[in-house]
């Protein structure tokens, strides 16, 4: 009866339109639709041969306006789904909404000089970038696998044309070719993943899929429906995987890494990353934290395949991160290593619906790593000019005293991606590493325990690598002259990037409390999660008497 | 007994604060400014600092009472920065907290920091990057002062990472040599692995106890109603700690990096890597005191580790022939004391033994850092000999030193080193390991104070437990005259005997600048007279009436610290002392100083031939000593290569099972676009999509196939 | 549900295989063959189909006209489908509603239009 339900819907979707305070959940993605619509039109007009500086900024000031947007959004959220349960407004949409906004943003900032020292000066550039937030911003909002899948596609095809736009450069073709071939691959499995979900309980929306797969169990026992979904469950979650990157679904990264524009990279390794984990959350809390389909503890569901995912990211990432000699190889597979940190916190936290509010620990994560990201690609993407890009360890040599501002913001990115004191990398992993012991001191299973232990010895081998990093830059001779293009954005978008992943370690305060609203304001979870979030939560209803909301930043 | 308590101490804030200002002006503005004025905005913090811990005392001993049994608590003043994680899973402040326990680290760390820094300017006069050198050992003070004032586990959590990051910095500050750099990671690295042990003890002690803020901590340790839930978790939450102090601290199994450590400038070394930093483990284990009473099996194995690791250093130190390797070694022994210490329940000998290491350890690195700077950085001792000529005061004052580490009466060395082994000789406190687990531990059973010698009611006696006393006793005995034999090994051969340098080195031998001669003084006296706040009470006995009391300084200034760890031991208190033992212990310290300063000077004084001899006869065991046991090889073999193999076997399988027809494993030999498309057609991405669905099915056939049964 | 419920589509399965297996079966044993050389290539067309793909090469210019196509291909199709029901969303007095959103998505569509003017994509030359 619920399919009744939702095809009365549809129908009556057809013919009226949603109330006017829905129309506030398109808000932030129609923003950045706009500066992409009014971006073609200037560019349009563009004088051949001058400059395209002023793009990038009125691109950044858009992006800017849509983070700003959603501050003042933050407080108009609805408790259900809009647009016919297509969308939802809530601050979890919200918070991403932020971050994808502002990593576009920053990744925008580090570009012009980028484009122009690899004389490859053109607007289409920055429109892919804002497209592709445009992807983010409804990824994360998605209520139906199909807006979802739409969204996905919109996200991910203007980062396959980015990952090649240096198309004199072989192995940008390359990484391009890779990238796009593995990603529609990927894609196809993850569409055919949501074909068997609906074929098994006939509808694309989250929440009916949720009460369908319930109904399926309850009603009928274990039925060949229930088989059909958990392939389809595995087949969604390997498309999410592939995006964050996780072992065995990480194995074009390194080779994308390198090939692809140094700040798109940043952009790739940081939003994108963000935004997956933000949507596989919502999927697979709304849809499918159906306890059988979870499983947990090697109960044979998606929790088991995320845990040895996270296991197997933390110790491959890291353990060949070890070996590598170029610096992007080696920051493509930390980022792996730091996919499986953010699994650990992703298993911990949706283990159980007990540990819910755990996953604010995932969000904080997720900030903290964006700035660290986009500030290391950021410096690289500085130095980097055509047919001379800093490549290997040995090219950083004496970088830092040379370009003592570069040097300074590497050295906090690299402390905070080793998770160093007092940077926000410290704090976002020792929040992870505690929720997942929270979880196992309650649970009293040790697995979690284990994976704490695993991802903390893994971590040590990762200081060796960033600290090699630094080694180079400050420790070794300069073997080659690089000539950066003074360019005042790199310089603005790393150093913005450098003291808030300090400002995020010494007063994480707001950062955490915006965090947390997010995830307690999360819309469409099932009972058993709503009743955790709604203890934790007895301010719910009035948001107006919260003053700390109102004084809080929303980008961070 | 009511914790007196007395917030908003703003003091605290600034102690902390000085060397952040002074490392943060250095740093950012020190290329531009004077050498002059670079070394006041180095010096002036510390100096502030220390005269705002004195004010830090000062109100500490106004708010004292006498509280019942004559004892006199001061409590402690704490000062809140701010909220820093307020979150639902998680939340700690930025507070500190200044007690007579915190107060003296403060002021060990400020008062040397202050004369080290002062020497610096002397030692590091010529180097062009001064600035720079300032401003991370401002920054290092910085988070050695978080480390001992924070309030709570997560602030000295912070601190415990900065200094292992200013260590870093430090070690390799001579960055033009790799050896350097490589030597600044191994110290990185390595305490990396202690680092998280204590993050681990530290999580499950929030999540058990919901806290972990020193004070609610140990109010929880020592109430008999919470107590249980700590004691089911000492155990693990120690030994976690416990690795992460053997890190820091340089104990058995992690104690590799700090010989390497001395790469640093010697400053550096004689203030980290001699008077703070390293006793950081200390301090930690002291901080948690209630935590380590509670598991008699844990102060054992600190007990333990802190034995051997004393007595394998001191046999590496005997023939080493780097001035500041033999330093190193024989701090990591001084260490392994201060473990020993700790682990026999004698956290007042620990926290003493500290102090006076830290002024004559600093002086003896100090002085061989003026010997070197002397030597245009020679750092050899049989390439030295005969500088009592050439530089008088430094020889004077590196004397002091090496007779207070060797333990001659009278001078500091001798009364906290004394102390150790005689607790560690009495204190027995963890003989009742089965009488306290069993029991349904009861406060009442906990606090009786009962002296195992004289009444052993309710408590069992093991006699194997005794024999490990004697053991440890036994071993610190041996340690102790070894300690004395390769420390006067080093000066005879530094300072006495012939020059053995070179002549155009000889001609330039000179003594150091005054600023670095102030410091050896100010520490050389220090040195002496540091000892006498703690007297032993065999000697206190016979002592007049008014000198009692100061006599035993330290240990009344520490007594409320301690208070309660000290209640579980079960030896007599001040009342019923076993005199016998103590004097047996002073004995044995000051025979076992006397025959090591005997034979360093028959073997190096009088025979000079015959170290050689001795070498040619026992070429097996020197050779392992000389490799220090092999242990780096070793942890090379079983630590480093694995991984390393490991990594590179990941690598490989990552790359040449998958990506095999790529040459290098680089993924790029494409140049052309048409190569590109040659290889895409000859199945490199195929391959990488067959190794998804691969893992696809695999992952799918794991999740179902256990489940159709 | 049961098995028997996917009977019809078994059954329609089993209907569609049998006519087309019929009627090539029919087709091969009665049908008049004359075969040439240029009747036997697969593509009537002309292309070759087998050698280097790469020999051959389409200028990008098919492309852009393809791709502009479908665009305005598309643009048919929601029109369409928006103009019959306009009446009724208008009775139900969302008028300027469905008008709005309809002037949205041309507009969209219009700037597109403009940028591939403007960038060549209508030239053939």
């Amino acid at each position: 009866m619920l399919n009744m339900q939702l095809s009365q819907m549809n129908n009556l979707a057809m013919l009226t339109p949603p109330s006017a305070i829905e129309l506030n959940a398109l808000i932030p993605g129609a923003i950045v639709t706009l500066v992409a619509i009014l971006f073609i039109l200037i560019d349009v007009f563009h004088r051949k041969g001058t400059p395209r500086d002023y793009l990038a900024y009125f691109s950044v000031v858009g992006l800017g306006v849509a983070a700003a947007s959603t501050y003042f959004l933050w407080d108009d959220v609805l408790a259900r789904p809009v647009f016919f349960g297509m969308l939802y407004f809530d601050r979890f949409a919200l918070f991403f909404a932020a971050l994808a906004s502002v990593a576009g943003g920053l990744a925008i900032l580090c570009s012009p000089a980028f484009l122009r020292s690899h004389r490859m000066d053109r607007g289409e550039y920055y429109l892919l970038v804002l497209l592709s937030v445009v992807g983010m911003i409804f990824m994360v909002a998605a209520a139906d696998l199909l807006t979802l899948f739409v969204a996905f596609e919109v996200m991910s095809i203007p980062i396959y044309v980015l990952a090649g736009f240096l198309r004199d450069d072989g192995r940008s073709a390359e990484a391009a070719m890779k990238y796009f071939v593995l990603g529609a691959f990927s894609a196809t499995i993850m569409l055919y993943g949501i074909a068997l979900i609906y074929g098994a309980t006939g509808t694309t929306n989250l929440e009916f899929i949720g009460h369908n797969l319930a109904y399926l169990q309850v009603a009928e026992g274990v039925h060949a429906g229930y088989w059909m979904a958990l392939v389809g469950v595995v087949l969604i979650l390997s498309g999410f995987a592939f995006k964050i990157a996780a072992v065995p679904f990480h194995i074009w990264a390194p080779d994308v890494y390198t090939g692809s524009p140094t700040p798109i990279v940043g952009f790739m390794a940081s939003a994108v990353k963000a935004i997956a984990f933000a949507a596989m959350l919502r999927v697979m809390v709304v849809a499918f934290s159906f306890e059988s389909l979870r499983g947990g503890f090697f109960g044979y569901g998606w929790i088991d395949v995320l845990f040895v995912l996270a296991g197997a990211s933390m110790v491959l990432g890291n353990l060949v991160a070890i070996t590598q000699n170029n610096v992007k190889r080696m920051l493509a597979y930390s980022s792996v290593a730091h996919a499986g940190y953010i699994l650990v916190g992703f298993v911990a936290a949706n283990s159980h619906p007990s540990f819910f509010l755990h996953n604010d620990a995932i969000l904080f994560y997720l900030v903290a790593y964006t700035f660290g990201v986009i500030g290391a690609f950021g410096v690289l993407a500085y130095f980097g000019r055509r047919g001379e890009a800093v490549e290997t360890y040995e090219d950083l040599g004496n970088l830092g005293f040379k370009y003592p501002v570069m040097g300074l913001v590497m050295g906090i990115c690299m402390f905070s991606a080793a998770g160093i004191p007092p940077t926000a990398g410290f704090l976002a992993k020792l929040y992870i590493f505690s929720s997942a012991v929270d979880a196992s001191i309650q649970t009293g299973e040790f697995a979690f325990i284990g994976l704490v232990i695993l991802g903390v010895l893994t971590s040590v081998a990762g200081v060796y690598y960033y600290l090699k990093v630094l080694v180079y830059m400050y420790m070794k001779p300069a073997l080659r002259e690089f000539r950066p293009l003074d360019h005042i954005g790199p310089k603005v978008a790393v150093v913005a990037c450098a003291v808030l992943t300090l400002y995020l370690g010494i007063f994480p305060g707001r950062a955490l409390e915006l965090s947390r609203e997010a995830i307690v304001d999360f819309v469409g979870a099932p009972a058993a999660v709503q009743s955790v979030i709604d203890q934790a939560n007895p301010i719910v209803p009035d948001f107006a008497v919260e003053p700390a909301v109102v004084a809080a930043e929303p980008v961070l | 007994m009511e914790p007196l308590f007395s917030n908003n101490f703003h003091y605290l804030g600034l102690i902390v604060l000085m060397p952040l200002l002074g490392a943060i002006i250095n740093g950012l503005l020190g290329a531009k400014l004077p050498s002059k004025v670079v070394n006041v905005v180095a010096c002036a913090p510390m100096l502030l600092s220390f005269v705002f811990t004195l004010i830090g005392v000062r109100a500490l001993l106004a708010q004292g009472v006498e509280s019942e049994g004559g004892r006199f608590s001061m409590g402690y003043l704490s000062y809140t920065v701010y909220e820093w994680i307020y979150s639902g899973s998680l939340s700690a402040d930025i507070s500190f907290m200044l007690d007579p326990l915190s107060a003296t680290l403060v002021l060990i760390i400020t008062g040397v920091g202050f004369l080290i820094h002062v020497y610096s300017t002397g030692y590091m006069a010529q180097d062009p990057s001064k600035w720079r050198y300032f401003s991370y050992l401002n920054l290092f003070v910085f988070a050695m002062l978080l480390l001992v004032l924070g309030k709570n586990l997560l602030v000295t959590f912070i601190g415990w990472e900065g200094v292992g990051v200013c260590s870093y910095l430090l070690i390799g500050f001579w960055y033009t040599d790799s050896e350097k750099a490589a030597a600044g990671m191994k110290a990185f690295v390595v305490n990396r692995v202690g680092d998280f042990a204590f993050l681990l003890g530290m999580f499950i002690l929030f999540f058990t106890t919901g806290t972990i803020d020193y004070v609610e901590l140990s109010e929880l340790a020592t109430n008999a109603s919470t107590v249980p839930l700590l004691i089911q978790i000492a155990l693990p939450v120690g030994l976690l700690i416990l690795i992460g102090c053997t890190g820091k601290s340089a104990q058995i199994p992690l104690f590799v990096w700090l010989p390497d450590a001395m790469a640093g400038p010697t400053p550096v070394s004689a203030l980290i890597h001699a008077a703070t930093m390293v006793t950081a483990g200390v301090f930690v284990i002291c901080r948690l005191n209630w935590l380590f009473t509670l598991d008699p099996r844990l102060m054992l194995t600190v007990a333990v580790i802190g034995c051997l690791t004393a007595f394998f250093a001191a046999t590496i130190a005997i023939v080493q022939t780097d001035i500041k390797r033999v330093l190193a070694y024989s701090t990591i022994s001084q260490l392994g004391f201060m473990f020993m210490a700790v682990g026999v329940g004698a956290y007042t000998a620990a926290i003493f033994h500290v102090a006076t290491h830290a002024f004559f350890k600093a002086l003896l690195f100090l002085g061989a850092g003026s010997v070197i700077h002397g030597m245009h950085h020679e750092q050899d001792i049989r390439k030295m000999g005969g500088l009592k000529k050439y530089m008088p005061i430094t020889r004077w004052t590196f004397l002091i030193g090496c007779l207070a580490i060797a333990g001659v009466p009278f001078l500091s060395g001798f009364y906290s080193k004394d102390m150790i082994l005689w607790s560690a000789l009495s204190n027995v406190h963890f003989l009742n390991i089965e009488g306290v687990m069993a029991a349904d531990v009861v406060m009442a059973y906990f606090t009786s104070t009962v002296n195992p010698f004289f009444n052993a009611e309710g408590v069992e006696i093991v006699t194997w437990a005794k024999i490990v006393h004697g053991g440890l006793f036994g071993l610190g005995l041996l340690t102790a005259l070894l300690t004395a034999f390769y420390m006067f090994r080093l000066y005879f051969m530094t300072f006495e005997g012939e020059c053995r340098a070179d002549a155009e080195t000889k001609k330039h031998i000179h003594e150091s600048p005054d600023s670095m001669l102030i410091p050896l003084i100010v520490l050389a006296f220090l040195s002496v007279v540091a000892g006498y706040i703690g007297w032993p009470h065999v000697v206190v006995a016979f002592m007049p009436e008014a000198l009692q009391s100061p006599a035993l300084l330290i240990e009344h200034w520490l007594d409320d610290v301690f208070y309660h760890s000290k209640t579980f031991r079960l030896t007599g208190r001040f009342g019923d002392h076993p005199y016998g033992l103590e004097a047996l212990a002073i004995a044995g310290s000051v025979g076992a100083a006397a025959v090591g300063i005997g034979t360093a000077w028959f073997l190096y004084i009088k025979r000079p031939e015959l170290p050689a001899w001795i070498a040619e006869r026992a070429r097996l065991a020197f050779k392992w000593l000389e490799n220090k046991y092999y242990i780096d090889e070793l942890y090379d073999r079983i630590a480093v290569q694995p991984t390393l193999l490991l990594g590179q076997l990941s690598y490989w399988f990552d790359r040449y099972i998958i990506d095999g027809l790529l040459v290098n494993g680089t993924g790029f030999v494409a140049e052309s676009a048409g190569k590109i498309l040659r290889h895409m057609q000859s199945g490199n991405v195929q391959r990488y999509a067959t190794y998804i669905t691969l893992a696809l099915v695999f992952i799918l056939f794991a999740l179902i196939y256990p489940a159709c049964f | 549900m049961e098995i028997a419920d996917y009977l019809p589509l078994i059954l329609l399965s089993v209907m569609a295989f049998s006519t087309v297996a019929v009627i090539i079966v029919l087709a091969t044993f009665f049908g008049p063959k004359n075969p040439t050389k240029e009747k036997l290539i697969p593509y009537e067309s002309g292309s070759d189909p087998v050698g280097e793909v790469r020999g051959v090469r389409f200028s990008v210019k098919f492309y852009m006209v393809a791709i502009s196509f479908i665009l305005f291909d598309l643009e048919t199709i929601f029109v369409i489908p928006w103009a019959m029901s306009w009446r009724q969303s208008a009775s139900l007095g969302f008028g300027f509603y469905s008008f709005a959103v309809m002037a949205i998505f041309l507009a969209i569509l219009t700037i597109g239009l403009v940028y591939e003017w403007s960038q060549g994509g209508l030239e053939w030359d």
